[in-house]
């Protein structure tokens, strides 16, 4: 991911684009990190909100530079199969549709998360894109 | 008659919380490669309409995912969860999750998160598609 082109305003998204691909490793490092926060499991066992982390992190690097301010206002999850500690994910990002609400400018972007050809999340992120 | 106490799902989610403080909020930084000053610099932060450095929408939103582990074991199959984020949680809150059955036949959840104080920062639902299997699978009940 870089920086550099043009910023990422709402004129720029063609609903129905592919934005960005990005692959996430679950390994324990990350998951480390996830228990400091939210507490030990069993061993063994993946915590499934890692998975809508992992969502971030792959809506965050699939494209920018993007405008300052930009609200995450709404999230759909749709939780396919599990995963274990080490698994590799495939992220795909795209702008499902965009929309002025009045003033506002709703961005709805799409993220699947797949271990292999097995889909394991599904989400949309909805914004309101500041410019 | 029937009532949700009989229907084998549970009534309410496990309540969970956790304080949203700096070391959380950076921990939560490192799992999701998001290192927007707004969450973790107090001084950029202060220069925001928010005033002070506010917590990522989905360490809240996670909360709820680890409610519903800690209720049903593990993650039931097939899980459909659809929230608003409300309200920003500044650095340092309290918050706590949790959700009640709302529509037994649908296994639908009335889900949120929420300050010490009550107010809500995430709502939304979450529908068990699968709850006769759950129910036939013995899921603990609280």
């Amino acid at each position: 991911m870089t920086d550099a082109g043009p910023l990422w305003d709402f004129d720029r998204f063609q609903p129905g684009e592919t934005l960005g691909r990005h692959a996430v490793a679950l390994d324990d490092a990350r998951l480390a990190d996830w228990q400091a926060i939210y507490g030990a499991r069993t061993e063994g066992s993946l915590p499934s909100g890692m998975l809508v982390a992992a969502m971030m992190e792959a809506y965050l690097e699939a494209f920018s530079p993007r405008p300052p301010g930009n609200i995450h206002a709404a999230q759909t999850l749709a939780f396919g199969d599990p995963v274990q500690p080490g698994d590799r994910l495939d992220a795909e990002v795209s702008c499902l549709w965009k929309e002025m609400r009045k003033t506002r400018r709703w961005v709805g972007f799409g993220v699947v998360l797949r271990k292999g050809d097995r889909q394991v999340l599904a989400g949309e992120i909805r914004t309101i894109w500041a410019r | 008659m029937e009532t949700l106490e009989d229907c084998g799902l549970p009534r309410e989610l496990a309540l969970v919380s956790l304080v949203a403080g700096p070391e959380a909020v950076a921990r939560y930084a490192e799992v999701t490669r998001d290192f927007n000053p707004l969450h973790l610099d107090p001084e950029f932060a202060a220069q925001t309409s928010f005033g002070r450095p506010i917590a990522h929408g989905t360490l809240g939103l996670n909360l709820v995912i680890e409610a519903l582990e800690r209720t049903f074991g593990t993650l039931p199959f097939d899980v459909r969860v659809d929230v608003r984020f409300i309200a920003p949680v500044p650095v340092g809150t309290t918050i706590r999750a949790g959700g009640k059955l709302t529509d037994e036949a649908t296994g639908t959840y009335e889900i949120f998160v929420e300050t010490a104080s009550g107010a809500r920062v995430v709502e939304g639902t979450c529908i068990v598609a699968r709850a006769p299997e759950i129910r036939n699978t013995g899921a603990s009940h609280t």
